[in-house]
Order: C-alpha cells, then structure tokens, then sequence
C-alpha cells in the first residue's frame, strides 16, 4: 500500500497505526496523528459534513512531496499520510499521519512538520456544509504562523 | 483550451471554462487577465486577484509560466488540508 495517498473511503486510524508500526518493527519511535472532521464550524454552528475538493494527480503529488520532505528532513525510517477526500461526515478522521524513527523526538517533530505542511500546502479546498449553508476554509494566520515554523 | 476552476473560484467561475488563446500560445498572467475579463464584475472583488495560483500540466505556475494550447491549465483559491 503507498505510503503517501488519498482515500475516498473512511480512515480507520487503529488499522493504519497497526499496519504502520508492522512495518516500521526497528523503530524505537512510532508517533501517529490523526485529524478528525469537527461537528461544528468556526462560529460554532453545527455542521452536516466536510466537502473536500481535490485536483487529481497535483494533490497526490503534493501530499507524496510532504512526507517525502519528512522523512529526509528528520532522518526518520518511515512516514505515513493517508488523507479524506469528498464527502467527509462530522467526527469521522480527515487524515491521519504517523512517522517512525529510532528515537521520540524525530519522530514528534516529523509528524508535526507534516501536519504543518498539509494544512497550507496539501492541494485541497475544504468546505464547511451545515442548514445555514457552506464555507469555505482556508489557512488561518496561525496556520502559516505553525508552517513558518520549518522555513529555517 | 479548457481551463479548471478548484475551490472558492469554482463558485464564481463553474467547474471549467473555455478560453481561446493564440497559435502560438501565451502567459498565465494573460491567461488571468482574459478570465478576469469574462468573470469579473465592477461590483466585486476580482476572483482572480492575490492569493489566486495557478498549474500548467499539475505544476505550480507564475504569471510568467508560458501556455501552449492543448496543455492543462488550473486557477484556484488558497489550498488548504489537514
């Protein structure tokens, strides 16, 4: 299975992290995030679901960019990004990351670099759709404030 | 040439839109320009302003990025995952 990929299906993060951590059997680290639809939009209303938009081939392509990155960046034995994409129920997992090293910290920070990374450079548009209608979400200051973390 | 629309631009501009270009092919800030002209409304902000990128064949692009017909172009808004 890649280990970089989209998934129209839902995420089961406990398969994921089992088949990972199989895997990745040497490490001494396995750290795994994962991201999960909110059920309730930014000014607090209740949503339906998630839509997540995405351009076939440029988004795979960025995604594989992000945890090709990591595992060169931190030195770490593996990585891992399976994210949604379509219709996303609320509370349902959006994304999940994982990254193996030999020590915890590598490890720690590999996952974080490629949160950071996906929330402004993963080729996707994310809307919020809920009776009121729907939004869309784009990065946030803090987004790129977390991004400009790793430009040193 | 069919050019794509992702994310809020689709909203303004449909999934998709045919533009004709020259022979000899152009640049995406006239390619920008031609669309900004066809959406675009006095009454609004322009969907093709800052923060708006571009692909040619699924590669970022600039303004400067040459276009040759037949090739896949994209406009979008600000990309967001996670």
């Amino acid at each position: 299975m890649e280990p970089f990929r989209l998934s129209e299906q839902a995420i089961d993060p406990a398969a994921e992290l089992a088949r990972f951590a199989t895997a990745a059997a040497e490490a001494g680290a396995v750290v795994s995030f994962t991201g999960v639809a909110r059920a309730r939009g930014a000014a607090g209303a209740a949503l339906d679901y998630l839509e997540l938009d995405w351009y076939p081939g440029m988004t795979e392509r960025s995604i594989c960019d992000i945890g090709v990155d990591a595992l060169g960046r931190f030195g770490i034995v593996a990585a891992t990004i399976v994210h949604r994409c379509g219709i996303v129920p609320v509370r349902a997992p959006i994304v999940f990351v994982a990254a193996a090293a030999a020590h915890r910290r590598e490890a720690f920070q590999a996952a974080d670099y490629m949160m950071d990374r996906l929330k402004t450079e993963a080729v996707f548009w994310k809307r919020e759709v809920g009776p009121d209608g729907a939004r869309w979400i784009e990065p946030t200051d803090r987004d790129h404030d977390d991004r400009s973390r790793w430009s040193e | 040439m069919t050019v794509l629309f992702f994310g809020r631009l689709s909203d303004r501009c449909g999934r998709s839109a045919v533009v004709a270009i020259p022979a000899s092919g152009t640049r995406i800030g006239e390619l920008r320009g031609l669309l900004e002209a066809a959406f675009g409304s006095p009454d609004a902000p322009s969907p093709f302003g800052a923060g708006t990128r571009a692909a040619v064949d699924k590669v970022a692009a600039t303004d400067d990025t040459p276009v040759l017909p037949g090739q896949e172009i994209a406009f979008f808004s600000a990309v967001s995952g996670g």
